[in-house]
Parts: C-alpha cells; structure tokens; sequence
C-alpha cells in the first residue's frame, strides 16, 4: 500500500495543453476518482501515473520517491483498461501469469497467485477458455485479475466498466468497491460517470481543460460544488441554474429575476464568497431538483406560483418540469398530485440548499 | 400464354451451381500448364515430339528423366543452394522486416514518416536497375560466387516492412500497454503479445518471400558464376540449347523444383486461412 503524489504536474502534445499543473494528494489506501468529460485530461492523468505517458513538467511521486523517469514495469502499478487489453491468443490462465512470468517468478508461485485470483474472482471455472470465449463482464473480470495477481502498490483503472452494459455496470460497480475494502490498495479511477464516481470514491477529482476544478468527497462535490462547471457536471437530472441580480435590501440579500425575488438565508451567504454578492451583480443562482417540493400544506411562506410543463414517471418519483414567471425549473418529487401540464399550482423551494455561482456562463 | 418461374430458392441453386462451373472451368484453365508439365516429366522425348499431341504419358512409372536429370547436371548442388539462399533471406528479411515494422507501427520517432516513405521506395524502383550497382559492390566486397552475395538482394525486404507496419498497425495499443505494466520489455513484447497475433501475416510472408526467393533467377546467374553456385533456376536453363531444347528434363527438374515450395504452402496454410476467417470475422 502506498501514497501517491502529483506536483505541478502537466503535459503538451506539441503546443496543446492537456493537463495544467495538477496537484494531488492521495493517501495510502484511499480510492481517488478522476472525473470529467472526454478530452478533460483524466485519462492523460493516469497514463503519466503509469508512465505510458511522459510528463512534461512536474513530479509524480509514490511513496514520496520520484518515478518520472521510471519504465512502467518498474513503478508497481497495475492498470485495468477501458477495452480490458487481453491477450487474445492466451487462455484466461496465461493472461493472470503473464505479469509474473515477466518478473521471472517460480512457476510453482505463479499457479499459486494464479488460482488464489481466480478463486476470489469466481474465474477458476473459465482458466482455459481464450477472451473471445468470454462475456464482457468475464473479461473485466479477467481484467481485473490480471491487475490483482501482482499485489501492485497503486491500482490505475481507465474507465474499466464503460463498455459493459447498464444492469453489468452496476454489479461490478459493487464488486470493485467491495474488492477495494477487501484489499484496502490505493487506486486511481478515471471515468465520466458521476456515478461511478459518486458511488465508488473516497474522494473525486473533477476536472476540465487540463485543470482541476475541484476536489473533495462525493458529499462535498454534490452539496457543495465550487464552481459552475462542477454544479453543472455533478446530479443528475443537472441543478436548476438561472442568471439572477443581486439585491441588498436593509440587511437581507435577495435574488431577482423579473418579478421572482428569493431571499437568501445567512447560511448560504455564510458558504458563499461574498465578494461578488455586490448589489445589483449577476450571478448564477442554483437549486437542485431534489430540492423543490410541491407546496400542497398551504404553507405560504417561501411558496411560488407556478405552472407545470411535464411530468415524467420515473418508478418511486416523478420528475416535473414547471415554469415561475419565465423561468424554467426541473424537480424531483415523491408525489405530482396529479397535477398536469398547464395547471398552476404552488412550489417550495429549500433555500437552505441554494447554491450562488460567480459566473454565468 | 402463362411463363412458369422456378421458386426463388431453385433460382438460387442454379445460379449458384452456375458460377461453381464458371469457377472449375477457369481454376481447370490455370491448371493445365502445371498437368501438362508433371505429365510431361513422365515422357520420353519421342513422346513429346509426336503429333497429335498426346495427354498421357505411355508410363506413369517412367522415372528416366529424373535419374537423368540428375546425371547430366549436379541438381542435388542446385537444390541445396537454392535451400540456403531462401532460408537466409528468409530469417534476415522476417527479422529486418517485423523488427523495423513494429517501430514504424507502435514507436514513436522523429522523421518516421519520411523514413518509412525512403523504405517504400525501394518498392519503386526496379530490380533489374540495380543489378550492376549490386553486382559491383558484391565485386568488391568479395561476395561474387558465395552464398551471401547470393542473398543479398534478399536480405532486407521493403514488402515485408510494409505488410507487417500495416499488420501491426491494425494491433490495438493498449495491448502493449498492457504488456509494458506487465514487465515485458520490447523485445518480449514483439515475442509474446506482436507476433502470435501477427502469425497470417507471417504465414503470407514466409509463403511469398520464399516464393520469391525461390524464383530469382537474373541474380543467381550475375552473381554464381561457378556451376557449384548455380541456383535450380539457373540449372534449368543448362537444359535449353541454342537451338534444342531436352523438355523431358526440364519438366521433371521443373516438377522438382515445385515440391519445396508445396510443402512450405501446406505447412503454413492454416495460419493463412485462419488469418483470412479471422478478418472476416471479427466485429
């Protein structure tokens, strides 16, 4: 088990920037998510972690020794990729040896860490059979296996599960994480699904053009997103978000939008920068859909008017879409009431839960 | 008047049956030098001569051109060096050839592109243009009349480079990546991961390099002078005069000289076909 550090690590190809300066902490044990859309620079990220690709500047660290100049091979790391990277003309038992084969260990050993893989990962009964005789799932699998049977000190996954399908995602999702608590091996998984992310990190990195927009645990990244960006990247259905002004009346902040005026609670003034919460400013104000309710209790304290637009049955909730004034807003609530497109009837919203963004765009 | 059409599926079958004919007739058409050359190996001269002309020898036990064959020109010499020739360009152009197409496939260089463009245009020029240069290099190094100087045109193949860059090329990356996290160095990987993967492509290599090899036939005779240097290809030609031509001895050193190349074509066949149902076949 092993730390790993990033020091202002970045890299060109040619004269693109596609990592900027990174920095990063990752304690022993831990599973780090690097998160973000295609081209973000994560999967860059990770193949410097390897050293498939070399830095252009920078230091990266494991166990707070310098390994840019390190060959793969001598970095103890394992890596699951995205297509599994199977050798095809090997039987699944030859694919688990083959790292240990190269280190030149006793084929007695081998066998041993070989079936000790295969029995946790339920692959003793396939030993034999080639990749192209094994379902995805089998061959992630498989994949995986070949990264375990080394004991690495860092685990790198490059978004291992994006082929597999949605009901095969989820299964292998619980087993990756369960197999992390199993081994407690620090890893490193890259990927553009926030909810791989969410479900399987101790912290995620989100990040965007080469840069690091934010890092915390998937409780800090969803309830409290520092950037537009990541307010936007993080939930699903994507956090309402509306350019509003800033007004100051007496002592209180409200945020406007045509006739709509929503007050600010000090708690959200508390966690906000305040610089930019100057009178008559524009911001992004955001509320996520989980927090809005249909107001049916006649509490008008904090209600709004307004006007549904759709409703769609999700199983156990309904997502609703409704308009205040011009604007558009999305929500998840337990029960519509039966309300339809074009009813007026009263929201709540928790302002508790609202979220003030610097930029608009 | 009512025109009955046979059911779709008849109508298949006949066209079907109809363009297997086609086939056997063309594939009987490229067949018939190579019968009327194994057929003739087992004729006497006067055999040959006779109008009309006859298909069949008198005696398919009749092996008296080949023991004489080998009687009038020392064969056995010819065979063993054209043996010789064709494995040492063989081993050199297979491991010139994948080792320099797996670093234009999967290494990253400056001026690569230039460089395997220089290799391409080896393909462009001639071989018979180069045959004085060669043979006055080979002169001055001392090769004329020795296997080397033989192979020598052989011994790098602008081909090879080219079909395994392409072949490789094809390889996804990550399975190097893979085998490089593994502990394998380059090397170990062009052994372990490259080329069991690559095996049609060797297989249509060794098949046509040595096809090639084998065939040469200007080279061997600029450069064996001596008659214990000649190649079959040049042997063969001891049996054509100025103005006669012994056709029951070159038809059954020609039906030999075959063999060879038959046996690497069967040994190698399988990995060929399965390389073409694997390229069919994948998704």
């Amino acid at each position: 088990m092993s730390t790993v550090r990033l020091s202002n690590v970045s890299k060109s190809f040619g004269n693109l920037r596609v990592v900027s300066d990174v920095n990063l902490e990752i304690s022993d044990g831990e599973f780090l998510v690097l998160l973000g859309p295609s081209g973000c620079g994560k999967s860059t990220t990770l193949r410097m972690i390897a050293g498939l690709e070399e830095t252009s500047s920078g230091d990266i660290l494991i166990d707070e020794k310098v390994i840019n100049d390190d060959d793969p091979k001598d970095r103890n790391i394992a890596m699951v990729f995205q297509n599994y990277a199977l050798y095809p003309h090997m039987s699944v038992r030859k694919n688990l040896a083959f790292g240990l084969k190269m280190r030149n260990m006793k084929t007695s050993t081998i066998a041993e860490k070989v079936n000790e893989v295969a029995d946790m990962l339920q692959l003793s009964d396939l030993m034999e059979r080639f990749p192209a005789q094994l379902s995805g799932g089998q061959r992630q699998r498989v994949a995986m296996g070949r990264a375990m049977v080394r004991t690495p000190k860092v685990f790198l996954f490059d978004e291992p599960l994006s082929n597999l399908d949605a009901v095969l995602r989820t299964e292998l999702r619980s087993e990756l994480k369960k197999l992390h608590m199993q081994l407690k091996t620090t890893s490193i998984y890259v990927t553009h699904d926030q909810v791989e992310a969410m479900t399987l990190a101790d912290r995620i990195v989100v990040m965007k053009n080469g840069k690091i927009e934010q890092i915390g645990t998937p409780k800090e990244i969803f309830h409290n997103p520092k950037t537009l960006y990541v307010a936007k990247f993080i939930g699903n259905p994507q956090m309402n978000l509306h350019e509003m002004q800033v007004k100051k009346i007496n002592n209180s902040i409200f945020l406007t939008a045509s006739s709509l005026s929503i007050p600010i609670p000090k708690a959200v003034i508390n966690r906000t920068n305040t610089s930019y919460l100057k009178d008559g400013a524009t911001i992004s104000m955001g509320i996520r859909p989980t927090d809005i309710f249909i107001n049916n209790a006649g509490n008008k304290k904090g209600a709004f008017k307004a006007k549904m637009i759709l409703t769609e049955m999700l199983g156990a909730e309904t997502l609703i879409e409704f308009g205040i004034e011009d604007l558009n807003f999305k929500a998840i609530v337990e029960d519509d009431y039966g309300i339809s497109s074009g009813d007026l009837f009263e929201v709540g919203m928790n302002f508790e839960k609202i979220h003030i963004f610097e930029d608009t765009t | 008047m009512i025109i009955s059409f046979p059911d779709k599926k008849k109508r298949r079958i006949y066209k079907e049956n109809f363009l297997y004919i086609i086939m056997m007739i063309f594939g009987f058409l490229m067949l018939v030098p190579l019968i009327w050359v194994v057929l003739t190996a087992f004729k006497t001269e006067p055999e040959i001569a006779k109008l009309p002309i006859t298909w069949l020898p008198e005696s398919f036990l009749n092996f008296d051109n080949f023991v004489q064959m080998f009687a009038e020109q020392p064969f056995g010499r010819y065979f063993f060096n054209s043996i010789t020739v064709a494995v040492i360009s063989l081993i050199s152009s297979t491991a010139i050839a994948v080792l320099a197409g797996y670093a234009f496939a999967k290494i990253e260089f400056k001026f690569k592109e230039f460089f395997f463009l220089l290799i391409l245009s080896v393909f462009m020029i001639p071989a018979e243009v180069m045959v004085l240069p060669k043979y006055l290099m080979m002169a001055q190094i001392g090769w004329v009349n020795s296997y080397l100087g033989l192979a020598f045109p052989d011994l790098f193949t602008a081909f090879g480079v080219y079909l395994f860059r392409q072949f490789m090329s094809g390889i996804p990356d990550t399975y190097i990546d893979a085998a490089r996290i593994d502990g394998a160095s380059e090397i170990k990987i062009l052994w372990h991961v490259i080329l069991p993967l690559i095996k049609p492509a060797l297989a249509a290599f060794i098949i046509i390099k040595f096809m090639f090899s084998w065939n040469q036939f200007l080279w061997p005779l600029v450069i064996g002078q001596k008659q214990d240097m000649f190649t079959v290809t040049v042997g063969l030609v001891a049996f054509s005069g100025q103005w006669y031509n012994q056709w029951n001895l070159i038809a059954a050193a020609t039906v030999l000289s075959i063999i060879p190349m038959l046996l690497i074509f069967v040994l190698l066949q399988k990995h060929l076909v399965q390389g073409l149902v694997m390229s069919g076949t994948k998704g």
